[in-house]
Order: structure tokens, then C-alpha cells, then sequence
């Protein structure tokens, strides 16, 4: 049975294959679709075998690097992580497919873009189902990649939205090329000091001593990628921009998926980070840090869209937290949810944008409860999940993470609080600007709900979303004995009748805030937010962490490279003409001997003759 | 018979054949030229057959020689290796001749020269004592000066055959010295016989007068003067071999003809590698100002030998097997590339001198020569994946495995003459690409089959090579090996 991992590599190859060479011919959508669900029915298969056998095992598929010492294999992992990881990847992919073919119905490159989603597919399960660094690199480049292609998909859309859409795909790919360099550094680190890059080396050996300012480093250098991918302080600015791609492309990619690779690098190699108890301290600071200022800066988005990305910062703050605690269980757990969740919202967020005709602006919203109901009741079940309220799914898993926080430092539980408080009042916001009072503009007040074919994912992951729960419920601890047998230990979870209390309270205090102030009275006549104002606006900017890249580095950059110009054109341009002119002068003279006449050619061999006979005779005489 | 003396024998006993073939037709011989082609071609196929027989004999382990009365000959893998390219070279120049050649009077002669050479080239590498080895290097002189010589009509032409004439007898000259200098001193001209211990004042005098006679066949500075004339001067497709295979053809020589002497290996390998580094500076100082592009690949080729003479004087000088087999790669390389360059110059079918100006945007107006000669500039000019990088990048890395400074040095000098190379390289690549304003975008007929062949096979080698450099290891590896071991088999 573990031998039949490949497929899952293969079907989605397949599909971008077919859909790259022949797409225009064929229904792209179906082709990917079907590859997707394949997978998805592979990753089941795997799932299965290892229900038998948990204890999993590696497929070797070829030798992929052998010099002077150093061999790399290209071999896939099946373990109870990455197997978990397949499932939400290919399931969630599988649903988002099914959604993206009615939602890009009519694009002129609907055939490229199922290449595209198929391609990210593939490149997600090589970095979930890496044995080696390497590899996981590979994967780590190619959902990189796909991101990048698919955020700035819409590059040509006039009016100078495609040159914001590509603006947005670079700046995502640039960003992420900031990790990518701690990665890359991180594999050196790894490659001298073990020798090898195989997870079982570098994990098994004792390669690394605890505490050793090594370990440090390296953990610190693949906690920059971590942060750069899963959009963390201070590298989150991309993930709100990276909303200018098409919707699916935000749930599966910038919600679902390729963020949560961070979260899974850590746990993958939390073998390291438990030497490196320094880095661990700040991937907790990190991540309560952006979690509270994540949740913060989403209460103040006007685009619906932007709130879920500010929304994703801030559980991927909630994730981090747990790794740095070490409750990985309850880390894998939130991110299986939360792709459950976030993909449910954004789909939703699709389907109202879709419904519009394509504008994310939710002050032009309003009142459409009445004329979208089933997206109305989907996008209820996700935001309520993610506002953590019983017995939806987020409730359990964040209530594990706050309960590890808790126990490990209040401060760190305060501001895990605070960011829920924060988490109900957005959720609440944007569900009584977009869905109640009355229609704030035409398109608005001629919605009509969407085709079955968006709104059948919406009722899937809305279940999913509902009774996920389960999968690790307290008391049971399923999903914890589940992964034990990759991370070494059964960590049930911990499940704390006060903190649940607490932060259902806290929630409520959100939700009802956020009626007091959305929901009893119609917006401002401007259109505004009734809270809008200074403060507001410098959350609105993401606490104006872009600006001060734009302001301080982009601009400092600018003046060296001024300074440079300066320095080349005066300093570097004199020497060069030095140069030149020498060797002109050189050239000059050698060119004398140039006499085209045999007597002085031979005077030069009888010359040439006598320095080597003298030089010779010294040498050889010595 | 067997495969030694026959691939030597049949090219020097076909080619009176050939000629006498090509007279009996009645002037003026238009019929005689398909005749003597399909001859050559046919001979050259029949070497190709035994070079792979006597490949697959050496990689067996058998011994391959043949003693003629005094005359002994030995294939072994430096022959290997040289045959190689002697035959590539001359069997893409025959194709490329056929359509170039075709309406010259004499045309016979002309075929029977190059197979002439071929043998005499092969010969000479397959040499085991020093006497044998001047006959056959006189040989080639004397086959290739009739090449060169072959356009007698115009002045230059003659004009440079008999500087290479002369300055080729000067070097024979000095190479008989040197042979009296090693059979007065040893009673011996066998090159198996190695002489122990430390050299007499005779002997080094000796070695002194093999690299200078040897040297002004390969070009080393300042013994060079000859080549830029014959290269500029000679038809453009003899130039093509001389280039491709009868100037590195000297190197090898030198090295087999300094074998007795290699108790002082240090010596020779130290003179080498200075040779190497002054070659590399004057061939690309020298290439900078040259109005005529003939003249300017000479001079590149002349900087190009100083990285052959560091990888053969490093392997010397420090004992390093590695910097052998780079140099003598370099050395295939180098004969491919410059074959390359003159069939693609010759492919213009324009005047006797080229300059820039010629070359502006040819390869919008002749796509399969522009791209063969950009192709071999970048290859020369040291460009990644191509062969002239790979090979050029294997030097420096066997130099850099000794850790003497001196070595060292040389290397670093002579890898930094790779910007200097860009100077001239730059701006006819440049030309090359630059679509012509003034003249008209007139695309230039087509080639024949027999002219765009030889171009797209080295172009497809000079890739190939590039990305799998280890593909002609087997060749370069048992060369090297031969090499080193001196005499002893």
C-alpha cells in the first residue's frame, strides 16, 4: 500500500502536464478536478495503510544527488504528519478545484490556470512528503512559485488593476525570497554539520548539542523562512496584497495551505527546535505578537477579502504559538481546521464578490442575507467557527492553544485572549456589514445566490467546518495519539473548563460589540466606519508596517544605489578609463612587433631561442 | 596487416591515388572533382572504421604496434585522442571542401594533401623515437604547405606560405640540433628510453632546442609570428585545419619528444607554464586592434594554446595527472572550436579579409552561420554550458590542486585574461547580432547540405561536450595516462 504513494504525485502532474501541452482542447476544469480528487483518493489509501501500520515508513524513489560524499535521495514520507497534511491539502484542494471550475468559467486562460492550481498541488505534497531538506526546498521554491504565478494571475486586467495584481505577486515573491535566503542558509548549516540532509540523519544523530549557538542560528534561519511563508512578524505585509488573486487561489494557497508550511516545518523538525530553546521563546513572541496585531488590523479593513487575509495572519499567529510551546497536536489540529474554516470564508467571500461582479468593497454591500441565503448560512458556520464559538470546530482547537499558552505564561494567554476578543468583533463586523440592514449599492440589491457548483463546496466545507471538532475531541484526544506515532509523544491536548469559559465570554463580548455597533443602526451617510479615525487608519495600513518598508527601506535602498551611480560614474569610470587607456597603450606597442616580415620573425625565433636555452640551462642546472 | 600500419599507411598510399585518379579525367576536370571527393570521403569513413576498431582494441588492454625495420609505431591513448581529432577535422573539412573547392583547378591535388596530411598527422603521434617522429613532422610541414599554398593566384596567399615554409624549416632545423644534442649524449633515440638522474648541460640544451623547434608550430611567443599571416592568408577551410589539428599538433609532439628528458620534468613543466602565461597575455593584447576577424581569431587562438601549455606544464611541473587530462581536453576543445570558426568564416564565401563590418547582423541574413560563429564566439570567449568553458574551467581547477604559488599565480593571471578576451570577443558578438541599417536584410542564398553539415555537427559538439564534459573522459583520461607514463607501456 505505501507503495502507492507516488500517485499522489502523480495524478496533479498529470493534470498540469495535460493542462499546460493540450488544456485549450480538453475541460481543463474536469481534468484538474479529476487529478485533484485522485490525489485526494490516494492520500485516503495512505491513510488507511497507516491506520495498519502508524508507525509509516519512506518510498525511495531515485538517487537525485551523489558527489563526493553526499547523497540525496528523492523519497517520499509516509507518517502519520505528512499523511494528515496530504489530506487536507488534496481534500480542501479537491473542494476548492470543484469551486475554482465554476468560478473561472469564461476566463480566457482557464485551461493555464488548472495547470497552475495542479502544479501548486504537486509542489505542496513534495514539501509535505519530503524526507530530506532538500526536497522540502524544492517544494518550498515551488509553492512559492505557483503563489506568484497565480496571485498576479490577472495581470492584464485594464485600468491599471493588472499592474496592482502583478505588483502584489512580486512583492509576495520578493518577500518570500527573504525566508527562502534563511533556508538556504539553514541547508548549508545542516549539510556541514551532518553531512547529509535525510530527516532521520539530521534528527537521529546527535549532530547538534542543545543550546548551542548553532542550533540557534539554524533554527532562527529556518524560523526567517517560517516567518516569511506563514506571514509572520515582521514579513506579513505580502499575504494582504496576495488577496489580488483569483479566490480559489486565496483558499487554497494564501488560507489553506502553502501558509500553514511553516507551521509544519517547525513540527516537522521540532527536533531542532526543542535544542534551541531561544528560538522557541521567540516563535512564541512572534506569533502572540502578530496574532494580536494581525486580528487588530483586520477589524479596520473595508475589502472582505483583506479582513480574512489580516484574519489568516492572526490564526497563523495562533499556530506559531503552539509550536513554540510545543503542543504541535494542537497546532496541527488548529491548522487542519482553520483550512476547514478560512477555505469555507474565502470560498463564501467568493461567492458574495462573484455574485457582485467581482469587487471586494464591503461598504458596498449590505442586506444580502435574504437574496444569498445558502452562502449567507455557510459563511455564518465558518465565521461563528472562527469566532470560537461551541460546538463549531474552532471553538476546541483554539481553546487548546489558549489553554497551552495559559499554562505556559499568562502574558502570552492575555494576549492569545485579547487577539480572540479581537477575532469575534471582525467576524461579527463583516457579517453585519456584508450580509444585514439594507443594500448599500445596485449590484448589491440585484444579488442573486450562486450556481450549485460554488455553493456545493460551501455546504461540504461548512460541515467540515461545524464538526471538526471531533477529530481531536476532549477527553478522546484522537487526533493526539494520531500524530504521536510521528512526533514520539502522546500529547492528548489539554482541554480547561475556565479558559473555554473564558474565551466563549470573551467571544460573546465581540459579537455583541460588534451588533452595538454594525448591526442596530445603518452605517455612517459617508459610507464610513463609524469608528473610522486616526488610530483606525493606521490600523487599517496593517499597523503601517508596508510604509515603513517603503518609507525607510525601499528608500534607503534608492539613495545607495544613488550613492553608488555617483561613485561609479566619477571614482570607478576614471580607474576603468585608466585601464582601458593602459592597456590600449600596450596593445600599441606590442603591435609594433607585428612586422609582417620574415627576417625580424626569424630574429625573434633565434631570440626566443636563446631565453629558453639560457632559462633552461638555470633552471635546469639548479 | 595489421591496425597500426594500416590506419597510417592507407591515407599516404590512397593519396597518389587520388591525384593519379583525378589526372586521368581530361582537363580541365570538372568530372574529376566528384571522383576524388567520394575517394577521400570513402578513405576517411574506412579511418573513422579503424580508429573505432583500434578504440575498442586499446580499451581491451591489447598493444597496438608495428615495426617497419627501423620504423616502429605504436597507437597508444594519446594517439587515441589525437586521432581523434585529426580525423573529425579533416574528414568536416573534406565535406565542407566539396561545394567550396569544386570549380578550382587542380582540385585532386588539393584532395590528395589533405588525406596526405591526415596520415602524416596521425603518423607523427604514433612515433616511438625521436628520428621517425622530425620525419613525420616534416611530412606535415610539407603536405600542409602545399595546402596553404593551394590559392597560388594571389600574392598574399604565396606570400604566407613562404613564411610558414620558412619559419616550419627553422624549427626543423633546431629539432635536428636537438635530436644530435640527444643521440650524442645517450646513443639513443628511443623515446621509451628514459634517462635517469640529473639532466647534463647537453640534454637540457637539447630540451631547450625540442620546445623552440616544436614551439614554432604550436605558436609559443615569441615564435608566433607565423600564424597570424598563414591564418589571414591561407584558403579560410585550410586554415581551418591547420588550426583544428596541425598547430596543436605540435604540443603533443613537444611532449612526447621531451619524454627521454623527464627527469627534468620541473623544468620543462615551469618553462611550459611561463610560456602559457606570456602566450595568454600577448594573444589577447595582440587580438584587440585587429581590423581583419581572420586575424583576431589567430591571435585568440594563440591565448588559447597558453591554457593548453598550463595544463600540460602544471601536470609536469607539479605532477598532477588531472591538469594533464584538462590541458589535452582543452586541447580537443580548442581544434573544435577554432574548425568552427574558419568553416563558418569560409561559409561567407566573401572576400579573402573580413573585418567587423562584414559580420553585422549576419545572423538575420545567414541564420545557420551567424549562429555557428556566435556559438564558437561564446565558446571561446568561456561561456557556460559550452565546451570551451568546461574545458578552460578544468585547467584552472587542476591548477589549482597544487598549492605551489607559482602555479597558483599563473592560473590566476591567466584566468583574469578571460576579461581581457571579452574586449574583443564582446563586440563581435555584438556585430553579430546588430541588424545592418545600411545594407539591405537580403538573406544570403542557402548553403548546401555539404557546407551546413560540418557547421551544425560542431556546433552540436561543441554543446554536447559542454553539458556532458565527462562524455570524452575515456579519451582524455587514457591520453593523459599515455602521457605521463612516458615510454614505458
Amino acid at each position: 500500500m505505501f507503495g502507492l504513494v507516488p500517485l499522489i504525485l502523480l495524478f496533479p502532474t498529470l493534470g498540469a502536464g495535460l493542462n499546460f501541452v493540450v488544456g485549450r482542447r480538453l475541460p481543463a476544469g474536469m481534468i484538474g478536478c479529476g487529478a485533484a480528487v485522485l490525489a485526494f483518493g490516494s492520500a485516503l489509501l495512505q491513510f488507511s495503510a497507516l491506520l495498519v501500520q502508524p508507525a509509516g515508513t519512506v518510498i525511495p524513489l531515485f538517487t537525485w544527488i551523489e558527489v563526493a560524499g553526499l547523497h540525496v535521495d528523492w523519497a517520499l514520507r509516509v507518517d502519520t504528519l505528512s499523511v494528515t497534511m496530504m489530506l487536507v491539502v488534496t481534500g480542501v484542494g479537491a473542494l476548492i478545484h470543484l469551486y475554482a471550475v465554476g468560478y473561472m468559467r469564461g476566463d480566457e486562460r482557464y485551461a493555464r490556470f488548472f495547470a497552475y492550481l495542479n502544479l501548486f498541488l504537486v509542489a505542496m505534497l513534495i514539501l509535505v512528503a519530503a524526507d530530506n531538506f532538500l526536497m522540502l526546498f524544492v517544494g518550498w521554491e515551488g509553492v512559492g512559485l505557483c503563489s506568484f504565478l497565480l496571485i498576479g494571475f490577472w495581470f492584464d486586467k485594464p485600468n491599471g488593476e493588472g499592474w496592482r495584481n502583478s505588483s502584489a505577486a512580486r512583492k509576495a515573491f520578493i518577500i518570500n525570497r527573504v525566508g527562502d535566503a534563511g533556508f538556504i542558509l539553514a541547508l548549508l548549516i545542516i549539510g556541514t554539520t551532518c553531512g547529509s540532509f535525510d530527516f532521520n540523519v539530521v534528527f537521529g544523530g546527535s549532530h547538534f548539542l542543545a543550546g548551542d549557538p548553532l542550533v540557534v542560528a539554524l533554527t532562527l534561519l529556518l524560523l526567517l523562512s517560517a516567518a516569511a511563508k506563514s506571514a509572520q512578524i515582521p514579513l506579513f505585509v505580502w499575504l494582504p496584497d496576495a488577496m489580488a488573486g483569483p479566490t480559489p487561489v486565496s483558499a487554497l494557497i494564501h488560507a489553506a495551505t502553502m501558509v500553514t508550511a511553516g507551521v509544519y516545518l517547525i513540527t516537522r523538525a521540532h527536533g531542532l527546535f526543542e535544542l534551541a530553546p531561544l528560538t522557541q521563546e521567540i516563535i512564541v513572541a512572534v506569533g502572540a505578537l502578530t496574532a494580536l496585531i494581525a486580528a487588530s488590523a483586520a477589524i479596520a479593513q473595508y475589502d472582505i477579502k483583506r479582513v480574512l487575509a489580516y484574519s489568516t495572519i492572526s490564526q497563523l499567529g495562533f499556530m506559531m504559538v503552539a509550536v513554540g510551546l510545543g503542543a504541535y497536536t494542537a497546532a496541527i489540529f488548529h491548522l487542519v481546521i482553520h483550512a476547514f474554516f478560512k477555505a469555507l470564508l474565502f470560498l463564501a467571500a467568493g461567492s458574495v464578490v462573484h455574485a457582485l461582479g467581482h469587487g471586494g468593497d464591503m461598504r458596498m454591500m449590505g442586506g444580502l442575507r435574504g437574496r444569498m441565503p445558502l452562502t449567507f448560512a455557510t459563511y455564518t458556520v465558518g465565521a461563528l467557527s472562527l469566532a470560537g464559538i461551541p460546538p463549531l470546530a474552532a471553538f476546541f482547537s483554539k481553546d487548546e492553544i489558549l489553554s497551552a499558552a495559559w499554562t505556559s505564561h499568562p502574558v502570552i494567554g492575555l494576549l492569545l485572549l485579547g487577539a480572540a476578543g479581537l477575532t469575534a468583533f471582525y467576524v461579527g463586523r463583516q457579517l453585519f456589514i456584508v450580509f444585514f440592514r439594507e443594500a448599500r449599492s445596485q449590484p448589491a440589491a440585484r444579488a442573486h445566490e450562486s450556481p450549485p457548483l460554488l455553493t456545493i463546496p460551501l455546504i461540504g466545507l461548512a460541515g467540515l467546518a461545524a464538526m471538526g471538532g471531533v477529530l481531536n475531541w476532549p477527553g478522546q484526544g484522537a487526533l493526539g495519539a494520531w500524530l504521536g506515532h510521528t512526533l514520539g509523544e502522546f500529547s492528548e491536548g489539554t482541554f480547561m473548563p475556565a479558559i473555554a469559559l473564558l474565551s466563549v465570554g470573551v467571544s460573546g463580548i465581540g459579537l455583541t460589540l460588534a451588533y452595538v455597533i454594525y448591526g442596530r443602526q445603518p452605517l455612517p451617510a459617508s459610507r464610513c466606519d463609524p469608528l473610522a479615525g486616526r488610530f483606525f487608519d493606521v490600523l487599517t495600513r496593517g499597523w503601517g508596517l508596508n510604509d515603513f518598508y517603503e518609507r525607510v527601506l525601499m528608500r534607503g535602498f534608492d539613495g545607495f544605489g544613488a550613492w553608488l551611480k555617483q561613485a561609479d560614474e566619477t571614482t570607478f569610470a576614471g580607474l576603468e578609463a585608466g585601464a582601458a587607456h593602459s592597456t590600449e597603450r600596450t596593445t600599441a606597442l606590442m603591435e609594433q612587433t607585428e612586422t609582417h616580415q620574415l627576417n625580424w620573425n626569424i630574429a625573434a625565433i633565434l631570440g626566443g631561442l636563446t631565453l629558453v636555452l639560457i632559462l633552461s640551462l638555470w633552471l635546469g642546472g639548479r | 596487416m595489421n591496425l597500426t600500419a594500416l590506419l597510417i599507411a592507407l591515407p599516404l598510399a590512397s593519396s597518389p591515388l587520388i591525384y593519379l585518379v583525378g589526372r586521368a579525367f581530361p582537363a580541365p576536370r570538372r568530372q574529376a572533382e566528384p571522383v576524388c571527393r567520394w575517394l577521400s570521403v570513402g578513405i576517411m569513413l574506412v579511418l573513422w572504421a579503424l580508429w573505432t576498431r583500434a578504440a575498442l582494441a586499446l580499451s581491451a588492454g591489447e598493444a597496438l604496434t608495428t615495426a617497419l625495420g627501423l620504423l616502429a609505431l605504436r597507437i597508444d591513448g594519446l594517439s587515441l585522442l589525437f586521432a581523434a581529432l585529426v580525423l573529425s577535422v579533416s574528414t568536416l573539412v573534406l565535406v565542407f571542401s566539396s561545394a567550396d573547392a569544386a570549380d578550382r583547378d587542380g582540385i585532386e591535388k588539393y584532395y590528395a594533401m589533405l588525406v596526405t596530411t591526415t596520415g602524416a598527422l596521425i603518423g607523427m603521434v604514433c612515433a616511438r623515437d625521436l628520428f621517425n617522429l622530425w620525419v613525420w613532422f616534416e611530412l606535415v610541414v610539407i603536405s600542409s604547405f602545399l595546402l596553404v599554398s593551394f590559392e597560388r593566384e594571389r600574392p598574399a596567399a604565396l606570400d604566407a606560405s613562404i613564411k610558414y615554409l620558412t619559419q616550419s624549416a627553422v624549427g626543423s632545423v633546431l629539432i635536428v640540433l636537438g635530436i644530435a644534442f640527444v643521440l650524442a649524449q645517450t646513443s639513443s633515440l628511443a623515446l621509451d628510453n628514459l634517462q635517469p638522474g640529473r639532466l647534463a648541460p647537453g640534454l637540457l640544451a637539447a630540451g631547450a632546442l625540442l620546445i623552440v623547434g616544436f614551439g614554432i608550430k604550436s605558436a609559443l611567443v615569441p615564435l608566433h609570428t607565423w600564424l597570424p599571416d598563414v591564418y589571414a592568408e591561407a584558403p579560410t577551410r585550410v586554415t581551418a585545419l591547420l588550426s583544428g589539428a596541425v598547430t596543436v599538433s605540435g604540443l603533443i609532439v613537444l611532449m612526447r619528444a621531451l619524454m627521454p628528458l623527464m627527469s627534468a620534468a620541473a623544468t620543462w613543466g615551469l618553462l611550459l607554464i611561463g610560456a602559457g602565461v606570456i602566450n595568454t597575455l600577448v594573444g589577447n593584447l595582440l587580438a584587440f586592434h585587429q581590423p581583419d576577424f581572420k586575424r583576431m581569431l589567430a591571435y585568440s587562438s594563440i591565448s588559447h594554446i597558453g591554457t593548453i601549455l598550463l595544463g600540460l606544464g602544471v601536470s609536469l611541473y607539479a605532477h598532477i595527472p588531472e591538469a594533464a587530462q584538462a590541458g589535452l581536453f582543452h586541447l580537443l576543445t580548442l581544434g573544435l572550436m577554432e574548425t568552427l570558426a574558419f568553416l563558418g568564416i569560409a561559409a561567407l564565401r566573401s572576400k579573402q579579409s573580413i573585418t567587423l563590418t562584414d559580420l553585422r547582423g549576419l545572423i538575420y541574413r545567414a541564420p545557420l552561420t551567424g549562429v555557428a560563429l556566435l556559438l564558437v564566439l561564446l565558446s571561446l570567449a568561456g561561456l557556460p554550458p559550452l565546451a570551451g568553458f568546461m574545458s578552460k574551467w578544468q585547467v584552472f581547477a587542476a591548477g589549482f590542486i597544487s598549492p605551489d604559488p607559482a602555479v597558483r599565480g599563473a592560473v590566476i593571471i591567466i584566468a583574469l585574461n578571460i576579461l581581457l578576451a571579452l574586449g574583443y570577443y564582446l563586440p563581435a558578438l555584438m556585430a553579430l547580432c546588430t541588424p545592418d541599417a545600411h545594407a539591405p536584410q537580403a538573406k544570403t542564398p542557402r548553403l548546401p547540405l555539404s557546407m551546413q553539415l560540418p557547421l551544425i555537427i560542431l556546433c552540436g559538439l561543441i554543446v554536447l561536450i559542454g553539458l556532458l564534459p565527462d562524455s570524452v573522459r575515456w579519451l582524455t583520461g587514457a591520453a593523459s595516462a599515455a602521457l605521463l607514463a612516458g615510454g614505458r607501456p
